[in-house]
């Protein structure tokens, strides 16, 4: 990695927000791999993730944070630890409309857990406001059941400030270790 | 996707056609555009259901690869091993779009091997013309 540009990496769920996280912040063109779905009765979205997106945000002093999505569905699991690899963080999304999003979660966590030691990992759990339940604590005493401590907030990704919230935080835990 | 087992054995039979056209091809699939296979030869062969995947991503890959680059439109990704190649490309014509992929001995010629599948896939598109 080039000295002043950190990885992140979004992942997640089909239909989470990856792709819509990293377009919202981003300043320059996202790249975007989206294909047309062709199963449906999976999700309803029109198109998918099938390879990477990407993004970037300028920071000060020219430093900059590149931003990765990977695709949501298990078939491209494969991508995820491959985008993983010399990341500093994760922000996991979690869509609370979905049947199971404690087992969106749980899948997701089981994958990236153990980059828990090395980087950092801060989860976004979205469409809250239509669906309440899970709860943000019912997520946090899931975490704890693997003796993780890891921020949780409610995210909305179409909102810039929400997905700067989930990025303030991953650099916060980030530069909380150090010390 | 979902195919009837009628379409599926139309494509089974047209890949296999291929295999035995092209010379040194060992296997070939088409799949989705977004990873699913829909059809092999040989059926329990070297083409996989993970192979269909990642030549989805590859291929979406290299469309923005190309894209990035101003390059126009991506033809075809070329993989190379030291024991062969794989090549994805999009079989012409097709709504919603289909990708070929091909596994091939190593090849020296690679200019023969890039007119041998894109010979393949106008091939696959011909026939898919031909049973609509």
């Amino acid at each position: 990695m080039d000295s002043g540009a950190y990885k992140i990496v979004f992942s997640g769920s089909m239909g989470a927000g990856k792709t819509t996280a990293i377009g919202v912040v981003s300043d320059i063109p996202p790249v975007s791999t989206d294909v047309m779905n062709t199963d449906t009765s999976q999700h309803v979205k029109a198109t998918t993730t099938v390879g990477i997106d990407y993004g970037e945000v300028d920071l000060d002093h020219g430093e900059k944070l590149l931003l990765y999505g990977t695709p949501g569905q298990e078939r491209f699991d494969y991508m995820w630890e491959i985008l993983a690899r010399r990341a500093l963080g994760i922000i996991l999304l979690v869509d609370n409309s979905r049947p199971d999003p404690v087992a969106d979660l749980n899948r997701f966590l089981d994958v990236f857990e153990q980059f828990s030691d090395e980087g950092a990992i801060v989860i976004g759990i979205g469409r809250t406001e239509t669906h309440p339940k899970p709860k943000v604590e019912d997520y946090y005493r899931e975490v704890e059941k693997r003796k993780l401590v890891l921020p949780i907030f409610a995210a909305d990704v179409r909102r810039k400030r929400d997905v700067l919230l989930l990025l303030n935080a991953l650099l916060s835990t980030l530069e909380a270790r150090e010390r | 996707m979902k195919l009837s087992r009628t379409s599926q054995a139309v494509f089974e039979v047209l890949l296999r056609e291929l295999l035995e056209q092209a010379t040194g091809l060992e296997a070939a699939s088409i799949s989705s555009i977004d990873g699913f296979q829909i059809a092999a030869a040989p059926v329990h062969g070297k083409t996989t259901g993970k192979i269909a995947a990642m030549s989805s991503s590859l291929h979406a890959l290299g469309q923005a690869l190309v894209r990035e680059a101003g390059c126009g439109v991506c033809r075809q990704m070329v993989t190379q091993g030291d024991r062969g190649y794989v090549i994805v490309l999009e079989i012409p014509g097709q709504n919603p779009p289909l990708l070929l992929n091909l596994v091939i001995h190593q090849e020296s010629d690679l200019a023969r091997l890039l007119q041998v599948a894109r010979a393949c896939a106008q091939r696959v598109a011909d026939k898919l013309a031909l049973a609509k």
